[in-house]
């Protein structure tokens, strides 16, 4: 008779123990030591040392261009990712195909690639750029362009996450709305999206999370000007540049700090819409 | 609110699901649309309800047209088989659903949608479950719930397809106990689909036959039942078997012996036919007039005994059901044959 931890539930399928083991192994090694590293080298500069590093104005507003942009990036895509989502998932149409494939584009693409690409199409001089000059509308180079960046590497989380949860949704609760009176925009919104917001919002997470850390392709595009377009990933690189070790993780311990609690919330939210609904 | 449906047809691609449907519906009627898989039930009821646009022909509500109108304006009630009730949404708002999206002029207050799903929650028996989600109710209470939701914006016909599908054997004999007494007290016009002759002979007031997007026959359970119209229907409704007979100067033949066979119409054609005969009307004799055939068969199911019987000079396989309590003949016995009723049809298909 094997003893079994309290919590552990006796099942004649094995692989219990074999496969948890592994994955606090796993874990640990891969996630939770280059993070602990990272814990312990802040720690050791002292609460009031990191306050005061992260608190330069520098830094602060490295910060919080890094944050609001990836924000505003992965809030722009989810209704725009939607919309792509749905016409992948609900119409057939000559090139579908193509479009459903080149959605994955950002993800493939090395991130400088696709910063280059950006900062050529959206600098001065650039076809697109050069038009926006017409409206007096700088972009590359200013946070704008930081923001687009972002929702260029965003895009790809939105519609694959919400994708095939829309292809699963029942088209019989879309009748169920009309044969009641419900026109087409209320039923969309008081009957689909409520079974699309876990997917939206695990879509919106993994973006805004790429978006804080994306590095490659906003630096060319952002021209990472001091206070107005540097974002904290490449103030992170500047300082180790210049060996303040200590900046450097008092940056980057902040950011990790802001990111955990954000992603938390996500989880928080759909753990409690997971418990109200059944499944979803 | 009477119902008139006028020469309906529905093509999907190439495939025609509707020939030229004609189909009259009297107000507060409870009518069940019966076919096989395929036979064009479910596509009547989607056009009625305005979920398909038919190919050609007319529906009329109460006189007034409304071919051209959309689902939202027709104000109809539809259940669907597996429920489709808003898993997001408490029972309360799956109810109050239908009033909640009308436009402002026309939504009742607040206290108004209150108490009538309060009503209706009375009404489906299941008074203490307004604050519950969908996913805490079995399958029996959610149709319950799907009806109510249905009947809560007040429409002027109802449609059920499949209500009892999903349902399993004793919920649904529950339920359809349940839904002929809702239906005579609250005296809805309604429309359901069913691939159930049981259901369908059981519930409704007029049951209409389908197969292969025709109206085979329309009429009451015991005519649908006691006297089938064509050889689709002698198949589809009950239990019966074929006989290829023959006939001759107007009297029918199996094998070489000329059986009778009472309330038949006088047949005008010589040739092959087809002979449609159930069992409970087939009674043996071991003397005396009738078709003779020989016992090959005995088989006993509950309360009753099923014989087959081979006619003499042929392969074909009568079958008889007696009680189970009655003393069984032997295999190799040797009976005269009663037939007390059954169906002829021309021709050999």
């Amino acid at each position: 008779m094997t003893l079994y931890a309290p919590f552990v539930k006796p099942s004649v399928l094995p692989g219990f123990r074999l496969t948890i083991i592994f994955t606090i192994l796993y874990l640990t090694m891969i996630v939770l030591l280059p993070l602990g590293a990272l814990l312990f080298r802040a720690s050791s500069l002292g609460v009031h040392e990191l306050v005061v590093l992260a608190l330069d104005g520098r830094t602060l507003s490295a910060l919080r261009l890094s944050f609001v942009t990836s924000f505003a990036a992965a809030a722009f895509n989810v209704p725009f990712g939607l919309l792509i989502a749905w016409v992948l998932v609900r119409y057939d149409f000559p090139g579908r195909r193509f479009f459903d494939a080149i959605i994955d584009l950002p993800f493939a693409l090395p991130t400088a690639v696709a910063g280059i690409a950006l900062t050529a199409l959206y600098a001065p001089k650039g076809w697109i750029g050069s038009i926006a000059t017409i409206f007096g509308l700088k972009i590359a180079y200013t946070p704008i362009g930081v923001f687009l960046a972002l929702v260029f590497v965003g895009l790809p989380f939105i519609v694959r996450t919400v994708q095939p949860v829309l292809a699963e949704v029942d088209r019989e609760l879309e009748e169920a709305a009309a044969t009641l009176g419900a026109g087409r925009l209320r039923t969309i919104a008081s009957v689909v999206l409520p079974v699309l917001s876990p997917a939206i919002l695990t879509g919106f997470a993994l973006a805004f999370a790429r978006a804080v850390g994306e590095y490659g392709s906003v630096i060319f595009i952002a021209g990472n000007i001091p206070y107005v377009s540097e974002i904290a990933p490449l103030l992170i690189v500047i300082k180790l540049e210049e060996f303040d070790y200590a900046g450097a993780t008092a940056v980057a311990a902040f950011m990790l700090a802001v990111s955990f609690a954000t992603l938390l919330l996500i989880n928080l939210i759909q753990a409690r819409a997971r418990t109200r609904y059944g499944h979803v | 609110m009477e119902l008139d449906i006028r020469n309906l047809t529905k093509t999907f691609g190439s495939t025609a699901a509707l020939h030229g449907v004609d189909l009259k519906v009297a107000s507060g009627e409870l009518l069940a649309l019966l076919g096989p898989s395929g036979s064009g039930k479910t596509t009547l009821l989607r056009c009625v309800a305005g979920l398909e646009i038919p190919s050609g022909g007319q529906i009329l509500f109460g006189g007034e047209d409304a071919s051209f109108k959309s689902v939202q304006e027709r104000n109809i009630g539809f259940v669907f088989q597996h429920y489709a009730l808003f898993k997001h949404l408490t029972i309360a708002d799956n109810i109050s659903y239908g009033l909640r999206v009308r436009p402002r002029r026309t939504r009742p207050t607040a206290a108004a949608i209150r108490n009538k799903v309060e009503e209706l929650l009375a009404l489906i028996q299941l008074p203490e479950y307004g604050g519950r989600y969908p996913s805490q109710l079995s399958g029996g209470q959610r149709q319950r719930v799907a009806l109510a939701r249905a009947l809560a914006v007040e429409p002027r016909v109802l449609l059920l397809d499949e209500p009892f599908g999903a349902l399993d054997a004793k919920v649904r004999k529950e339920l359809r106990v349940w839904l002929r007494e809702f239906h005579d007290r609250t005296g809805h016009t309604t429309l359901f689909v069913t691939h159930d002759q049981e259901e369908a002979l059981d519930l409704a007031d007029r049951v209409i036959v389908m197969s292969n997007g025709k109206i085979e026959q329309e009429g009451s359970p015991e005519d649908i039942y006691d006297r089938p119209a064509t050889p689709f229907v002698f198949d589809f409704i009950g239990e019966s078997v074929r006989l290829d007979i023959h006939v001759d100067k107007g009297r029918p033949f199996v094998g070489q012996q000329e059986v009778s066979i009472p309330r038949l119409p006088p047949l005008l054609f010589d040739g092959p036919a087809k002979l449609y005969v159930r069992p409970e009307h087939v009674a043996f004799r071991r003397d005396g007039e009738g078709l003779w055939a020989t016992v090959v068969s005995l088989h006993r199911s509950g309360s009753s005994r099923r014989i087959g019987f081979r006619a003499d000079g042929t392969e074909m396989i009568i079958e008889a059901l007696t009680p189970a309590d009655r003393e069984p003949p032997r295999i190799g016995d040797r009976a005269a044959l009663e037939i007390r009723a059954a169906g002829l049809f021309s021709g050999t298909a």
